[in-house]
């Protein structure tokens, strides 16, 4: 039997998704390592519980209770009105267990993208995605970009959540946490 | 989409503008990655070389055209694909039919070969712009059963609705076991471009001396 369009779109995912397996694999491996430094370690756990006590404490008194218990409360509530961006760039700290990286999406809807993970701190390339006009390609450090999905298609790595959770939220699926503020900007956390 | 547990949710924090703040997945327990915004401009520079594959992507970085020895792994790995501007003629020919709702315009048709897979699989692309709303319709020749829950369309046929946090798709299986799959972001777009589907026969195809082209079985 052919393989299914999903099974097609399953496997081209895999693909992409391998450079990130590997950093997962690397992850348990520095995970294990972690672990047998773990007596070592736990006084300053200990000073890290402590840590964010205090930040939870102190964003009591920037943000007043309130806040705090809007964001402690669990409600289904509903998503503010979205403005579906034209274009943007963002910079994410990405953060696997034991693993930190630097994701750096620029997205201008709906046929361009283009995302790049970069170690940190050296800001060296470990995987790329590329979407234009000739299709979705994916970057090698050895090799540069190839062409990996040829002809015209929806932008890669701009997920647009917002339609699913409000489907989610009417039906119960999802819930409004509250509200954080991140960069300045307040936004909903679900 | 599926409901939450304790153990096993994501958490997002969505800006005004739809884009991701933060995330954070857990997984069994476990927090298994989290994304959070360093940096965010809603106005970005976006220049001819930004989205170019012969732009490095960062100074000093390896420049490729795509034709290089990735390129000839992936093809022999079976991965090569190929597209082609699928013609009018062709766009007749696919059934369902695609009825765009209103607001909807069609931007583009390409029909993709797989060459890897035996026999070769052949894909049907129409793109249609619902202002910056992107939505997918694929003609595929399918097989397999299309995941998602069943919903209800015109005339007694029925799709399957897949709703994840990236995208949405409602797959309508043919009784000739072609499949379509509509994808989008927004699910009621996906779900209005499916229950206007036409289910009527196509028009029949003109004989056409000698042989077909490769666009002639864009209809599977």
């Amino acid at each position: 039997m052919p393989p299914t369009k999903h099974q097609r779109a399953a496997d081209r995912a895999a693909q992409r998704a391998r450079v990130r397996a590997e950093e997962a694999r690397r992850a348990d491996r520095e995970s294990r390592r972690d672990r047998r430094r773990a007596v070592i370690g736990r006084i300053a756990r200990w000073g890290t519980a402590v840590i964010v006590v205090v930040v939870v404490v102190g964003a009591a008194g920037i943000f007043g209770d309130r806040g705090i218990r809007a964001l402690m409360r669990p409600a289904p509530g509903h998503l503010p009105p979205i403005t579906p961006a034209a274009a943007y760039m963002i910079t994410y700290r990405e953060t696997f267990p034991d693993i930190v990286r630097t994701e750096v999406d620029t997205v201008q809807r709906p046929f361009h993208s283009v995302s790049l993970t970069l170690s940190v701190p050296d800001g060296g390339i470990v995987t790329g995605d590329l979407t234009n006009d000739q299709g979705s390609w994916i970057y090698s450090t050895t090799e540069g970009w190839s062409l990996l999905d040829p002809g015209q298609q929806a932008a890669g790595n701009d997920p647009q959540p917002a339609y699913a959770i409000a489907r989610g939220l009417h039906h119960g699926l999802a819930r409004v946490l509250g509200t954080q503020t991140i960069l300045g900007r307040t936004c909903t956390l679900v | 989409m599926v409901r939450a547990t304790g153990r096993n949710h994501v958490d997002v924090c969505l800006d005004e503008s739809g884009v991701m703040l933060s995330y954070a997945w857990t997984l069994n327990g476990k927090v298994a990655q989290t994304k959070t915004a360093t940096a965010f401009d809603l106005t970005p520079t976006i220049t001819a070389a930004t989205f170019a594959s012969t732009t490095p992507p960062v100074p000093g970085a390896v420049v490729s055209t795509g034709d290089g020895p990735a390129a000839a792994a992936a093809a022999a790995n079976g991965v090569a694909v190929t597209a082609q501007p699928l013609a009018a003629a062709d766009i007749a020919q696919l059934t369902p039919a695609v009825v765009p709702p209103a607001g909807a315009v069609y931007h583009a048709g390409f029909v993709r070969v797989d060459a890897s897979a035996q026999p070769p699989e052949i894909t049907s692309s129409l793109l249609y712009l619902v202002g910056n709303e992107l939505v997918s319709v694929d003609y595929s020749n399918g097989g397999g059963a299309p995941p998602g829950h069943r919903v209800g369309l015109a005339g007694g046929h029925s799709g399957y609705l897949q709703v994840d946090l990236d995208q949405t798709s409602v797959t309508v299986a043919s009784s000739d076991g072609s499949v379509v799959d509509i994808v989008a972001s927004d699910p009621a777009l996906v779900l209005a471009f499916a229950h206007d589907l036409s289910f009527a026969a196509p028009p029949p195809v003109p004989p056409v001396s000698g042989g077909s082209g490769a666009s002639g079985a864009s209809g599977t």
